[in-house]
């Protein structure tokens, strides 16, 4: 135990020489995927859907209507960046680019503080942290949160994260106040930020030495008086917002609301698919895509990757998580913090989305799931260097599988983000005129639509690529 | 004692040897894809693209038939095109956005009108009729909508017999 603590700490808090270099070395091997990654979502047009409405909002809306919590939907801060940077600057170019830089910045900040927060000390930690990245690039929780432009939770994840490195770092005076102003700005973006609250609680509970009760109790006062604050304001608001996923299909809002008198049920259901999405890739959005394929006997192979690949990494996480919180009892580890962190998220995120289930809403917990990840294959790596013969191999060959398969889905999240420009861009071919017709009645909304049709329809936009079909059904599902 | 490290050490060498393998292999991949794509982009666009932009305008595939435009077609250009109802099996010349309606491509239509094409010449103005000539409700809605220009609101009736497009037809 002495020497796991020790190589832990000597991991967490870098102070092996080495530690620099293998943290280069995993940015290095991760660098292709995230340099195409990235260089894709620069690329991408803007989709006609979602943005226009968007940034018609900001040009149009005083600012104080954002602030006042009276909708459902109550994200103040996403707002008002996207209005700071609308109104701003001087042409759609320059504000469309900053709009882009509010998403993807964070998102490549998530990466890099994730593989700098791993730390790996030797080649073997190196490898699993590599792996690791590949979990949080590859997982539904990160492709579905690069939809341009709603970056509201693209910004929660990198602050979770460093509230959580804070937390379990040495106290130092601008500790609290730092991680109270990164809960603000994550609820501030979206509601999902409050998942920070549990996870100060757990790890004041399980004694990080960044915890202090008087942090957590001051973020549970925050969180009261945004509940107040919400409630007060709180108009009529429609039971179910959105579309939800259940069993093999999906309800329109207002058929769970005649269906379900009682909606309590189906707001479990929503919760539990929202948790099963970050452990196993299925459902997506509560319905059980996978599942109904392989019942059809139609299943494909991403399907079996993403399944099989989520399965057994959760498993993974399970019998270490496990080992680590029988081992430390309570004198507890980081290992053990991290395994009860991941679980304090998941209830947080499956809690907050429980009016419906989508993959994005997973993504707080899925930091967690993949900094977990990169513990426990390094455990288990390291048991089975102690295995002789077949038990030693069968370790083996599931670590490069593992491996194997989860590099698969970071690639395969490459394509999705080529299938999303691809998308967006055919969306500006063929739907504006749609558009004029039904927003005729909407001047702000039309001429912000007329002022983006270029870059919708320049040429050149990233696409998906042409492969083999073998080698597209193993990326991705068909289009 | 000593060997059974020594063997424990081995054994987490050759892990951390095997596990990089698939990490490596998937870097090297991207790049190497990447490089290729860089170099000959054209090898990497979705497996489907019409040959020339008058199928692309037919198959209703607005992204392919856009890219004839971006590569220098002229949406206004009068291009030849032959069906063998529509134009009884002969070539006849047309405008583009005609040929869209008469081969009821709405994608075609809507990609067309947006990326610049006009109805100043009377028979783009009558492709009104032609839509409603062959009961195509959708793209006639499509093109009294987005026409900046006034269009026919009363079509000469369809003579029967004749090859709809000849009568729309530019010589």
């Amino acid at each position: 135990v002495a020497l796991t603590e020790n190589a832990t700490a000597i991991v967490l808090t870098g102070r092996q020489p080495t530690a620099r270099s293998w943290t280069v070395v995993v940015l290095f091997v991760s660098a292709p995927v995230l340099v195409v990654l990235f260089s894709t979502l620069w690329r991408t047009p803007f989709p006609l859907s979602e943005a226009v409405a968007n940034f018609e909002d900001v040009a149009k809306a005083p600012p104080s209507s954002f602030l006042v919590p009276d909708k459902s939907y109550y994200r103040p801060l996403y707002q008002l960046s996207l209005m700071a940077i609308w109104r701003t600057a001087r042409s759609v170019e320059t504000r469309l680019a900053g709009i882009r830089l509010l998403h993807m910045v964070p998102l490549a900040c998530l990466v890099v503080l994730f593989i700098w927060h791993t730390r790996p000390r030797t080649g073997l930690d190196a490898a699993m942290a590599a792996i690791a990245v590949a979990v949080l690039v590859g997982s539904p929780g990160f492709r579905d949160n690069m939809e341009l432009p709603l970056a509201y939770t693209a910004v929660g994840m990198p602050l979770a994260l460093a509230v959580w490195v804070l937390l379990n770092n040495d106290p130092r005076s601008w500790h609290a106040p730092a991680i109270i102003a990164m809960f603000l700005v994550a609820v501030g973006f979206k509601e999902q930020g409050l998942v920070i609250v549990p996870l100060a609680a757990v790890a004041w509970w399980m004694g990080a030495p960044g915890a202090s009760r008087r942090l957590v109790l001051t973020l549970v006062a925050l969180t009261l008086a945004y509940v107040v604050i919400r409630l007060h304001w709180r108009a009529r608001w429609p039971l179910f917002e959105q579309s939800v996923g259940l069993g093999f299909g999906v309800l329109d809002p207002s058929k769970v609301d005649a269906s379900f008198g009682f909606p309590y049920w189906v707001f479990a259901y929503s919760s539990a698919s929202t948790v099963a999405n970050v452990l196993f890739s299925e459902p997506t959005r509560g319905t059980f895509v996978i599942t109904n394929d392989i019942v059809n006997g139609k299943v494909q192979t991403w399907e079996v990757i993403q399944l099989a690949s989520s399965a057994m990494m959760t498993a993974a996480i399970v019998c270490w998580g496990v080992s680590c919180v029988r081992r430390d009892a309570q004198n507890w580890s980081i290992e053990s913090r991290t395994f009860v962190a991941l679980l304090a998220m998941l209830a947080a995120c499956g809690v907050l989305s429980f009016d419906y289930s989508r993959d994005r809403l997973g993504g707080m917990a899925l930091v967690f799931y993949a900094s977990a990840a990169y513990l426990a294959l390094r455990a288990l790596a390291e048991r089975a260097a102690q295995l002789n013969g077949v038990r030693f191999a069968s370790v083996g060959l599931l670590l490069v599988s593992l491996a194997a398969m989860w590099q698969v889905r970071a690639i395969g999240t490459t394509e999705q983000a080529r299938r999303t420009s691809w998308r967006n861009q055919t969306e500006w071919l063929t739907d504006v005129p749609k558009r004029r017709i039904d927003f005729a009645d909407r001047p702000t909304y039309l001429q912000i639509m007329q002022s983006m049709i270029p870059q919708g329809i320049r040429p050149g936009a990233p696409e998906e690529s042409r492969y083999p079909e073998w080698v597209a059904r193993t990326l991705l599902p068909p289009p | 004692m000593t060997r059974s490290l020594e063997l424990s050490a081995s054994r987490r060498r050759l892990v951390g040897v095997v596990v990089w393998i698939p990490t490596l292999v998937a870097a090297l991949v991207i790049t190497g894809l990447e490089g290729w794509r860089a170099a000959r982009p054209a090898e990497f666009v979705v497996a489907h693209r019409a040959s020339t932009f008058a199928d692309a305008i037919a198959e209703n595939d607005a992204r392919s038939a856009s890219e004839f435009i971006w590569a220098g077609e002229d949406p206004n250009a009068i291009i030849p095109v032959h069906h063998t109802t529509l134009t009884a099996g002969r070539v006849v010349f047309v405008s583009p956005l005609v040929w869209a309606v008469a081969t009821h491509a709405p994608r075609s239509v809507l990609m067309l009108l947006g990326l610049g094409a006009s109805m100043k010449r009377p028979s783009d103005r009558m492709a009104v009729c032609l839509a409603r000539q062959l009961h195509d409700t959708e793209i006639e809605a499509v093109l009294r909508v987005d026409s900046a220009t006034p269009l026919p609101t009363s079509c000469p009736p369809g003579q029967s017999g004749q090859a709809p497009l000849t009568a729309y037809e530019i010589r």
